[in-house]
């Protein structure tokens, strides 16, 4: 790695009780660059964002940001510092409404820097203009997709250096996952740092300029999203039939479910 | 396949392991301890040792075990069925009460007034548990501090039930005029009675009446959609936990001889026994019922504590709740297992493939529906009209599911789909129109009487009972199939074992299908979110109804799982005949397994047709696609 990693993870164990879900994982985000975390229900890339945004206990292992040392910050520490999260379920806040649920985002903010609130307000909605329309509404009255948009844009509000988003596109119809995609390819260009977690392989494929494969807690692949074949694909995460042919229209390669018996019988 | 083998997710250190079958189960260790107690403790008697303690020890642990009683009927209401009581020595004055008059008016054996007291204790729960029905939480609270108040300001005052202030003489009547006056006599009595309170709580858990009264402590829409008739279980809760209290204080009654409206049934009664099932842990029977006797034991025997008895209650609770919200057995169950061993984990083979989770393949035991009129519509949709607040979230909407296929539903978010499948299982009313299942109007039905008529659903956010286990979730699935009766559940009568034993097996075979062995015993909230997606689905996988509706099941899947998702449904329909309505944003996964496709808009139809003439259709690319087909 020549530059040096915006966010940088080693060795990083964590799990529940008795349970160890993630086994050191090393883990590099380079500045400007977007990396999805692909792998099995249960994989722990779910587990592995919340240990990053602090909301999970680090058992060891090392989490650095921007060269600092932010392992054992709380999870409101490391927003100060920069990392925003955008949890699995997207989790507005229902009852406030959506220029409420910014005013949150924009919290750590808020306490560095009051001018820029109003400015980044601005931003948010030039980027998410469906929001602006909505800004006296509840959030829970929003549809799907724009509760999507509005989780993203309470953490793009506080002008994060990098944003980690769980699955943004699950349960959205596919035109508003288009959009979303759209919208955070958008933003990708304006040079944000994301960590991205996906089921929907064609979405994340699409964002990311690198990928990590996860399994069983432990990275088994890691390397530029080009240079992923359906092979790979087949043999860690099982894509076959129903996604090959709609994968291939984007990546080379030869159906994957032959691949993946093979695999298995060997 | 040999899926089952390998295990196919993140899994504990010691979880690889050959599984034994494990000989002390946690109902066998149950029984074991119980026995153990109760056969033990009576030979502490004054006959089997003479002189071993005075008379007044006798008395101490006479009144410890009744409150041993009462405390596991709190904790079956509070514990497993998540209904709050503070009111609890209303309870337990009625069946003292009840003895009182049996034993003392009537001239009747205790036999017999202990007997009276369950019955007298139930029927008052009955009523107390009315207001449940409607009421959750601190409401709930205030009711029952309200009915224990009255309980001792009103009834027990009056003449004619008491004798006024007066009180009642509790005797301890065994035949005629022959009393036993001898408290470790007495003793061996509450025991067998404990023993018996004990035995039928284990039954309680290990049947399928635990299972719903914690499916309903936790989420009531998940356990009604699980079949579960929600007011029923609650007033049984409170009718056997009102038993079991009304002989606590029977047995509290004849300890003591005497019970007035004043004595021993007041408020902070009800009070430290809402804080002694929290404190040891809500639902865990053995700390319950220890924290109860050393309550009582501790101040009656060192008699200068017994005034701070309640400022060191308090304070436990208040310990308890900020720092172990789950009770003291919880901290001592953690302490129990290993600590994570950081090396041995990490060094497991890291070169074989993941496995693949495999749905279980729909139950064999369930036979084929391929012999109903397979082109006859199961599900009938006609005219449907659901409002809220003057917006028709769902407008004028009719669908026909025939027999035996797989029919989509899709639409963009906010077009009324899940809303429609809350009116068609019974969650929302309907304001128009009529829903049938073969040939049936069902539209008036309650939610748990349309899963018995063979109606099952998941849920957008996945409906299971989180904080039960991954097994627990499969047992609950199949509540519909108990053949038993809830007495034959109390007792555990043969049927009843039989069937849980079957249950049980079913539940381990889809467990083993998943690779999900060495999760069986987690809570399901520990698992990652898509894993819970695959226990939901495989729990109507397991008891296969005849019509299932799936709510986004493949959102939160790996791409892997998906298409295992997608050959199940194809098993369901051909193989066994079943009928799935799907709402799903996985476009190829509806393309694939549909049979038909119904798209809504706002919550009007805009386009039915076989699945590629929908993606051809120009309205439905607009408002649903997009570039996406």
């Amino acid at each position: 790695m020549t530059t040096p990693a915006l966010l940088s993870v080693t060795g990083l164990r964590a799990g529940f009780g008795a349970q160890t879900i993630l086994h050191g994982v090393d883990l590099d985000v380079p500045e400007g660059k977007v990396v999805g975390i692909f792998g099995l229900n249960g994989a722990g890339k779910s587990v592995l964002l919340k240990v990053l945004a602090g909301v999970v206990p680090t058992w060891s292992g090392s989490v650095w940001l921007d060269g600092a040392d932010i392992t054992g910050l709380s999870p409101e520490k490391r927003v100060q510092r920069g990392m925003a999260h955008v949890p699995q379920g997207r989790q507005v806040f229902g009852s406030m409404s959506v220029e409420q649920n910014l005013r949150v985002g924009a919290w750590a903010l808020r306490r560095r820097d009051k001018s820029r609130y109003d400015e980044r307000l601005a931003q948010v909605y030039d980027t998410f203009p469906r929001l602006a329309e909505r800004r006296r509404q509840p959030a829970v009255t929003l549809s799907g997709g724009e509760q999507a948009m509005l989780a993203v844009g309470r953490a793009l509000i506080s002008d994060p250096k990098i944003v980690l988003i769980d699955e943004p596109s699950a349960g959205l119809a596919p035109a508003v996952v288009e959009d979303l995609l759209s919208v955070l390819l958008a933003v990708r260009s304006f040079g944000l740092t994301m960590l991205l977690v996906e089921q929907n392989i064609r979405f994340g494929l699409r964002l990311s300029d690198s990928a990590c494969l996860l399994q069983r807690g432990r990275v088994v692949y890691s390397g530029e999203t080009s240079s992923l074949d359906q092979e790979k694909l087949g043999t860690y995460l099982g894509v076959g039939r129903l996604l090959a042919d709609d994968l291939s229209k984007g990546l080379g390669g030869k159906p994957v479910a032959k691949k993946r018996a093979r695999a298995r019988a060997g | 396949m040999t899926v089952a083998e390998e295990t196919g997710v993140v899994v504990a250190p010691r979880a690889e392991r050959p599984r034994r079958t494990r000989f002390w189960t946690e109902r066998r260790s149950n029984v074991a301890i119980a026995v153990l107690l109760f056969v033990a403790l009576p030979l502490l008697t004054e006959h089997a040792m003479p002189k071993l303690l005075e008379q007044h020890h006798y008395f101490n642990l006479d009144v410890g075990v009744a409150m041993a009683v009462a405390a596991i009927s709190l904790n079956l209401l509070l514990g497993y069925t998540g209904q709050i009581s503070l009111g609890h020595a209303g309870l337990l004055a009625a069946g003292a009460f009840a003895s009182g008059i049996m034993t003392s008016r009537w001239h009747a054996s205790m036999v017999f007034g202990l007997l009276f007291a369950m019955v007298v204790g139930a029927a008052v729960a009955f009523v107390l548990g009315l207001p449940a029905l409607r009421l959750s939480g601190l409401y709930l609270g205030i009711v029952t501090v309200i009915f224990g108040l009255a309980m001792q300001s009103s009834l027990l005052r009056s003449s004619f039930l008491s004798g006024g202030s007066a009180g009642v003489p509790m005797f301890r009547r065994v035949w005629g005029s022959t009393m036993t006056t001898d408290n470790a006599v007495f003793l061996v009595v509450s025991l067998l009675l404990l023993l018996g309170v004990w035995l039928v709580d284990v039954n309680v858990v290990g049947t399928r009446l635990g299972r719903a009264f914690r499916a309903i402590r936790e989420n009531e829409a998940v356990a009604q959609a699980f079949g579960i008739p929600v007011t029923r279980y609650k007033l049984l809760a409170f009718t056997i936990s009102g038993a079991m209290a009304g002989l606590a204080g029977a047995m509290y009654g004849h300890t003591i001889g005497y019970v007035n409206n004043e004595k021993p049934f007041d408020s902070t009664m009800s009070l430290m026994l809402v804080i002694i099932v929290m404190v040891a842990g809500a639902g865990r029977r053995l700390a319950v019922v220890f924290a109860a006797l050393l309550f009582w034991l501790f101040p009656s025997f060192i008699e200068s504590l017994h005034q701070w008895s309640y400022v060191v209650g308090g304070f436990l609770l208040m310990a308890t709740v900020r720092t172990h919200p789950d009770g003291i057995a919880d901290l001592l169950h953690h302490r129990r297992k290993p600590p994570p061993a950081p090396d041995a984990a990490d060094s497991d083979g890291d070169d074989e493939l993941p496995a693949l989770p495999q749905l279980p393949a729909p139950a064999r035991p369930i036979e084929p529906l391929l012999s109903a009129a397979a082109d006859a519509p199961l599900l009938e949709v006609s005219d449907v009209t659901v409002s809220f607040g003057g917006l028709n979230a769902v407008d004028h909407v009719s669908l026909a599911v025939p027999t035996g296929s797989v029919v989509g539903l899709i639409g963009p978010n906010g077009a009324g789909k899940s809303t429609l499948f809350n009116a068609i299982s019974g969650l929302v009313p309907i304001g128009q129109g009529r829903i049938s299942l073969r040939g049936k109007e069902i539209q008036g039905l309650r939610c748990d009487q349309r899963a018995s008529l063979g109606i099952a659903r998941s849920f957008q956010h996945v409906g299971l009972a989180r904080d039960l286990s991954v097994r627990e979730n499969f047992l609950l699935a199949q509540h519909q199939l108990a053949p038993y009766s809830d007495v034959e559940a109390l007792l555990m009568l043969p049927r009843a074992a039989r069937a849980e034993a079957e249950f049980r097996a079913r539940a381990d075979e889809a467990i083993a299908a998943l690779g999900f062995e060495a999760m069986a015993d987690m809570p399901v909230r520990n698992l990652s979110g898509g894993q819970q997606r695959i226990v939901e689905i495989a729990c109507l996988l397991v008891t296969a109804p005849e019509l299932v509706l799936l709510d986004e099941p493949s959102a939160g899947m790996a791409p892997a799982a998906a298409e295992n998702l997608a050959t199940r449904l194809r098993d369901l329909r051909d193989a066994l005949g079943r009928t799935v309505l799907l709402i799903e944003h996985n476009v190829p996964l509806v393309l694939d397994t549909c049979d038909y496709v119904y798209v809504l808009d706002a919550g009007k139809l805009i386009a039915e047709g076989a699945p590629a003439e929908i993606a051809a259709n120009r309205a439905v690319i607009d408002a649903y696609f997009g570039a996406a087909v």
